[in-house]
């Protein structure tokens, strides 16, 4: 990608999520996630690793409905005509996911420092709590992102349709990937599994799930911009 | 390249959907001006989507679309926060150009926008917010225009506009589609015109010839008539008392 397309993408990126933000639907997830965090932190302090392993999948359906209502806060002929403006389709549908980023970095951010403002956190091993939550919270922003995006508007048009894709891809995330189901667990990322496994200081079980992981949203994220690029609009 | 041209292409919205388009084929030639025109549900605004690169066909191909292109849709989406100075600027960022206050003061003054170059997107009348869906294809000169149905809630002025500016575009080398169904293709003398029915094409040169009427209205309503008829791009010869 060039210097020049990347600038246009980018721009495109940054118009979403400012007109994601100027709209009241930008403040319900992060009511949300401050709620979430001040009751999962309200029990006293706890070691950095099982802190923020829990917040990163308490987290995960805010995350995934917050990604899903950046990705529809543009009106439907816009992102058509997005996609002319910067020059394809495909440079449209990467922008939208560039833009559910970007409000999940501020939620990260968030999950990371309210605990630590609180006293949610123990102060041993402080710095690998933190190296742990960051990859997790990462982890749930992107599974997030994937279940987000296959319930946006562009290809679950139908509301009924868009709330099933996006509960029950939470609730399955949750439930097969806590690991007690194999093998039907490795049909979605074991987030469950791998915050059990930092608990247990299993570092190289932490590193095969976070790669099964990263392959299961690749793979999520890929059907879904091949949808994106051959759906008639 | 010479043109754009449609290869063999067909749409259809799913596998079991009946066929919106069947096998058309055209070439739209540099700088030429064609129309498309047909009945309501024939097809013009998918064509025009394959056309401007929004709709993938499911079979054939599109070929030669230039990499500007301007595409005006039906209904402008109106329901955004942007002013519409601030919309105008950032589709100048998303075409990779920076739109100086200077370039969209002309442009909104050229259209008439000036008064609500501030006033919210979602506060614009339907003709006022199709005017901002006008500048947005114009303002970067496209190579190719697409204008589906732009007469829809515009006011007589820039009706008599319109056909300035497409002149322009096909003056530069471009190519320019515009839809139809209310047959207000006069004033934009197209070179030529594609009717679509039941999905298929046919295409056709237009006729350039002209026939005279005489006209009798009230001497009240003579300017207002004067200005819809040449906004509609008749041309008025004169204007006398009845006998």
């Amino acid at each position: 990608m060039s210097v020049g397309t990347a600038s246009r993408v980018g721009a495109l990126a940054g118009n979403r999520v400012s007109g994601y933000a100027r709209t009241r639907r930008a403040l319900a997830p992060l009511i949300a996630t401050v709620a979430l965090l001040a009751i999962l932190h309200a029990g006293g302090a706890a070691p950095g690793v099982e802190a923020y392993g829990t917040s990163a999948l308490v987290l995960l359906p805010v995350l995934a409905w917050q990604a899903k209502l950046v990705l529809d806060a543009e009106p439907d002929t816009q992102r058509l005509l997005s996609s002319v403006l910067v020059g394809g389709p495909a440079r449209e549908v990467f922008a939208g996911l560039l833009a559910a980023l970007l409000p999940a970095a501020l939620t990260i951010a968030v999950a990371l420092v309210l605990p630590w403002v609180i006293g949610a956190i123990q102060t041993g091993h402080a710095v690998t709590g933190l190296l742990f939550g960051l990859w997790i919270h990462l982890l749930s922003a992107l599974t997030g992102l994937a279940i987000g995006a296959w319930a946006s508007r562009a290809t679950s048009p139908d509301l009924g349709r868009a709330t099933i894709v996006l509960v029950a891809g939470v609730v399955l995330v949750l439930g097969l990937g806590s690991g007690s189901v194999d093998p039907l667990g490795w049909l979605v990322p074991r987030l469950t599994a791998s915050v059990r496994a930092a608990n247990d200081h299993a570092v190289a079980d932490v590193v095969l799930l976070s790669v099964h992981a990263l392959v299961w949203i690749g793979l999520v994220l890929a059907g879904y911009v091949r949808t994106r690029l051959t759906t008639r609009a | 390249m010479t043109g754009l041209a449609l290869q063999n292409v067909s749409v259809r919205f799913g596998r079991r959907d009946p066929w919106v388009l069947t096998g058309v084929n055209g070439v739209l030639p540099r700088g030429t001006v064609t129309a498309v025109t047909g009945r309501n549900g024939a097809g013009k605004t998918t064509l025009l989507r394959v056309l401007a690169g929004v709709l993938a066909p499911s079979r054939g191909e599109v070929v030669g679309r230039p990499a500007i292109v301007g595409w005006v849709p039906e209904r402008f989406p109106a329901e955004q926060s942007w002013t519409t100075r601030q919309y105008l600027t950032n589709v100048g960022r998303v075409r990779g150009r920076t739109l100086g206050a200077a370039v969209i003061d002309a442009w909104a003054e050229r259209l008439h926008l000036t008064p609500f170059l501030d006033t919210r997107l979602t506060e614009l009348s339907k003709g006022t917010a199709q005017k901002v869906g006008l500048v947005q294809a114009l303002v970067v000169r496209p190579d190719l225009l697409v204008l589906d149905e732009p007469w829809e809630g515009l006011d007589a002025a820039t009706r008599t506009e319109l056909p300035v500016l497409v002149r322009e575009v096909t003056a530069a080398g471009g190519v320019v589609v515009v839809s139809d169904h209310r047959g207000e293709l006069a004033g934009l003398r197209p070179d030529a015109e594609w009717c679509l029915a039941d999905g298929r094409l046919t295409a056709r040169a237009t006729s350039r010839e002209a026939q005279v009427i005489e006209v009798v209205v009230d001497a009240e309503e003579v300017a207002a008539v004067v200005a819809w008829l040449r906004a509609g791009g008749h041309v008025v010869r004169s204007v006398e008392a009845a006998r």
